[in-house]
């Protein structure tokens, strides 16, 4: 421990506490490694309002106009909105479908119960290259066009784990004889998960979902194999932009995409509070 | 963004908690169980039809030329130095991503559990988890605006005199390393705090009482408990870093690449589907092979808290 | 009572190797507050979730009513069940908690509220019913729980360990309230417990159980003053089991300890064959010590190691020459001070108060 004077101590105490130098350089560089998480999102943010076509910071010149160009481009616009709705969608399904079989397999046991465990969590575990080449061929062998629907189902298989994990986490934690007392009061199983159960781990069904929507809402590897009639989603129309060059109107669609995982940011906090939500 | 494996851990303690509440239930026939279990099916047969199943007919592909059943598609990837150096070339970028992310993780997870004030707590969460809500392009992007030849910290460099010529930073090896411990650092933080903050505080205190300097107790205390959070971080990013493909990709140029790259380069640009395939497989082994490490730190780590608490 | 509502016959459950319950069988008549007393793991919340329908026997007979349960699920078995942990529903008001049974058998909403407003004005609890459960103390949860389940008016009410939550003083006081209401509504009750002194206050009969075996079923004046098994004797209420040997059998039945002759006058199926050794049973408040033996009354030779002023009740340690401790409480106070701990002293007990018990 670093001897600090009495008087010098209470003067930086709230940056130095009790412990001196050691905890300060800790603090100094922890705080530096979060400023670097951070500013590159701040400097893409911040070229977007430049008002000239190439990109630069500090900007060149402040502006909307390429908000307004990217606002009014529908290339950009259908692929904002495309992701979005696959985002929703995947989450909507994945926690429609995960929630009744995380119940079983959480809750009844039955010979291949493991199996099934590690075939649901799987996705998880394979490169999601991987998956989305083997996306592309199977669909590509049964002759199927990448619809929609087909682009929503390859974001069903890899986000649903999510869906699975958290709320199977979250049932663990039901006292189990709350579904009795309901079924011994006369609910059948459907009743059971639909009037206690659900209601019960409401915060773990949230957090799937909201889980299952962001790892959509983020996903590559998947989507750029498989784009849909009329369009990519948003990262992969980003992806096929930058390979080539970046201008400002790349950067403002990129900053839109970080307003929406701001307001994701910020609903899971509301909701499930963020620092639980890390432990998931 | 690329968080496959961490799911793993929940898998782990899952199956460890269900088989200590498990209750057998009534015997009954093979169709009575099915009956009960429906709700199972329909999430199942998304993940047979939609994954298992393109993996089982992709995969093999790799063993059958002109119809034939062959290792030749191995054979000739093993064989060949250009292959070898690509693998190599993948696990030597994943292994000192990994390496940095612990080195500027651990000391973020240190301060995010122990030092920060708790309200503050909150923020600093959503600084490290707030970068995982976008995709690795945008992140990747963001430093493709700061390392180019006209980027800002080029611009920067030279506008304050310390360089004549741009330095060359973007498209290299470098890079690549950046940007993957850009996107991996929330992965680490998270894993390294999980375990910390189940390390009592007071035994740091103990070892100072019993005399130990505050790095002392921190190094013979501390760390070691943290260990298994450190190890499955480690595997965790590895094995994320070793399988991504967007980083790389626009960071890294074309010429030198990770195995991602050539998989989609096989299935996208060159339609060699067995040899994409071939490549596929061997990427899979090696992830798999990383992730039964990260299981064994895991169940060592849930092992570890129970001991200490019996 | 003749009237049987349930009957379980030879049941038998086991999780994978460990047997929980072992060929028992019983019967619950109507109206009647029947306890499972036995210590944890012995079986009885097995049995009991057993005739709730949560566990199937892997043989036997469970016949509610007349009619066999065993293939019948849960919720549509005609009894209901309190749980431990009261298992409320924290989503829903006390309201929502009680009418849930009903509305899961449709009932109209206006009976439901009519039913529902009269069992919370039964335990109490009218000005609660917007509450949800976690707004409540534990007194009131219980309330709620047992509530929830009067008011589908099964016919018979399960109770696992309801009380063991409370706090003592709480706990004597639901006891009360949970005599009265039975007597109330006249639903028979199936009461699981490991507190012996609960089961005593509460039940017209007791079921003993031990390592998933019943032992002893019976009336609680009956188990106390004529256990069978050394077990029972020790797990309800305090016994002193002494060693000796049987000497003849008839009435009295004579036994030997350390060379004298102990008088059993009901040794009712005499365990163990003559001479041989056989246990002796006897309550602390039945052995007392006097200076010396009196005519008709047993005695032995022992020695006063410790002495124990509860106010109640006036606690002697005694050993006999055997080595055997002997607690007496059969003693008045002025007695008791007069007595030194290392005195000799004669302990003493009348014939009708010994019982021979199986080990």
């Amino acid at each position: 421990m670093t001897a600090t004077p009495a008087t010098t101590r209470s003067g930086l105490r709230g940056w130095v506490g009790n412990e001196g130098i050691g905890v300060l350089a800790i603090r100094t560089f922890a705080l530096a490694v979060l400023a670097i998480l951070l500013a590159p999102l701040i400097v893409l943010v911040a070229a977007s309002f430049s008002a000239s076509d190439y990109v630069s910071f500090p900007p060149r010149g402040l502006s909307l106009k390429w908000y307004a160009k990217f606002f009014t481009d529908p290339a950009f616009v259908n692929s904002l909105i495309l992701s979005l709705e696959i985002a929703a969608a995947a989450s909507v399904i994945a926690t429609v479908l995960g929630f009744p079989a995380a119940y079983i397999l959480v809750r009844m046991q039955f010979p291949g119960r493991r199996l099934a465990w590690t075939l649901l969590l799987s996705p998880l575990l394979v490169p999601q290259i991987i998956l989305g080449v083997a996306l592309l061929q199977v669909f590509t062998i049964l002759g199927m066009a990448t619809t929609f629907a087909v682009l929503l189902l390859a974001h069903v298989v890899s986000v649903m784990p999510y869906v699975i994990r958290t709320v199977g986490a979250s049932l663990q934690l039901v006292d189990r004889s709350v579904e009795e007392a309901a079924a011994d009061l006369g609910a059948t199983r459907i009743e059971v998960m639909a009037l206690v159960v659900a209601p019960m781990i409401r915060s773990g069904l949230i957090a799937g979902a909201l889980f299952a929507f962001i790892m959509s809402w983020v996903n590559v590897e998947i989507s750029i194999f498989l784009g849909v009639t009329g369009g990519y989603t948003l990262p992969v129309v980003l992806f096929n932009f930058i390979e080539y060059s970046i201008t400002t109107v790349v950067v403002v669609a990129a900053s839109v995409a970080i307003y929406v995982a701001l307001a994701l940011v910020l609903v899971v906090d509301r909701i499930l509070g963020i620092d639980s939500a890390a432990k998931m | 963004m690329e968080t496959n494996i961490r799911a793993d851990r929940g898998a782990v303690t899952m199956t460890i908690d269900s088989l200590a509440s498990s209750r057998p239930s009534r015997s009954g026939s093979a169709l009575r169980t099915m009956v009960r279990i429906w709700p199972l099916f329909p999430a199942l047969a998304v993940l047979v039809f939609l994954f298992a199943l393109p993996l089982a007919l992709m995969l093999p592909e790799s063993f059958v030329v002109n119809g034939e059943p062959t290792v030749a598609i191995y054979t000739g990837i093993l064989g060949d130095a250009y292959y070898w150096s690509v693998i190599g070339r993948s696990l030597r970028l994943s292994l000192l991503a990994t390496l940095l992310c612990l080195c500027l993780g651990y000391p973020v997870a240190y301060y995010l559990v122990r030092l920060v004030k708790p309200g503050r707590k909150r923020i600093v969460y959503m600084v490290v988890i707030a970068p995982l809500f976008t995709s690795a392009v945008i992140r990747a992007m963001a430093w493709l605006m700061l390392l180019g030849r006209r980027g800002m910290i080029n611009e920067a460099l030279l506008n304050a005199g310390l360089i004549d010529a741009p330095l060359r930073m973007l498209y290299t090896d470098g890079a690549v390393i950046i940007g993957l411990v850009y996107i991996m650092i929330p992965f680490m933080v998270l894993s390294v705090a999980a375990v910390l903050e189940n390390v009592d505080r007071t035994l740091e205190e103990a070892a100072r009482d019993l005399g130990a300097s505050p790095l002392g107790a921190f190094w013979r205390v501390t760390f070691p408990l943290t260990l298994p959070g450190v190890l499955a971080g480690s595997f965790l990013v590895f094995a994320l870093c070793l399988s991504s493909y967007v980083t790389p990709a626009l960071l890294g140029g074309g010429r030198n690449k990770v195995m991602a790259q050539l998989i989609f380069e096989q299935f996208m640009r060159l339609f060699n589907w067995p040899l994409g395939a071939g490549i596929s497989c061997v990427l899979l082994v090696v992830t798999l092979f990383v992730i039964w490490g990260y299981n064994r730190a895991l169940a060592r780590s849930i092992g570890g808290t129970r001991g200490g608490l019996a | 009572m003749a009237d049987t509502i349930v009957s379980i016959e030879g049941v038998r459950k086991s999780f994978q190797r460990i047997v929980a319950v072992d060929g028992v069988s019983l019967t619950v008549g109507r109206g009647e507050f029947v306890s499972l007393l036995g210590p944890s793991g012995c079986g009885k919340t097995t049995l009991l979730r057993m005739l709730a329908g949560f566990e199937a026997p892997d043989e036997g007979r469970i016949a509610i009513d007349g009619a066999d349960v065993v293939s019948v699920p849960p919720h549509l078995r005609p009894v209901n069940m309190v749980f431990q942990s009261y298992a409320l529903f924290p989503h829903l008001t006390v309201f929502d908690n009680l009418a849930f049974g009903l509305r899961r058998k449709r009932v109209p909403s206006a009976e439901v509220s009519r039913s529902v407003n009269g069992f919370l004005a039964l335990v109490g609890l009218e000005d609660y019913a917007l509450r949800f459960p976690s707004q409540l103390s534990g007194g009131q949860q219980q309330r709620v729980a047992l509530a929830r389940v009067l008011v589908n008016k099964p016919k018979v009410l399960l109770l696992d360990e309801p009380l063991a939550a409370l706090d003592l003083k709480l706990r004597k006081r639901m006891q009360l309230e949970l005599k009265q209401l039975q007597r109330e509504v006249g639903i028979s009750f199936v009461f699981v417990t490991h507190d012996q002194d609960e089961a005593l206050a509460l039940s017209d009969k007791v079921a003993v159980m031990n390592g998933g075996r019943l032992l002893q079923y019976d009336t609680c004046r009956e188990i106390y003053d004529r256990p069978r098994t050394e077990f029972v004797a020790n797990f309800l209420g305090e016994a002193n089991i002494l060693s000796a040997r049987l000497v003849e059998r008839g009435a009295p039945t004579l036994l030997e300890i350390s060379g004298r002759r102990i008088a059993v006058s009901d040794a009712g199926e005499a365990h163990g064959a003559l001479s041989q050794s056989v246990l002796l049973a006897l309550r602390p408040e039945d052995v007392s010590v006097a200076g010396s033996a009196q005519e008709g009354v047993n005695a032995l030779p022992a020695a006063v190691t410790d002495k124990m002023f509860l106010g109640n009740s006036c606690d002697l340690f005694l050993r006999t020459d055997d080595g055997v401790a002997v607690l007496s409480r059969g003693l008045d106070r002025d007695a008791f001070d007069r007595i030194a701990v290392g005195d000799r002293v004669e302990m003493s007990w009348k014939p009708t108060s010994g019982r021979i018990v199986a080990p």
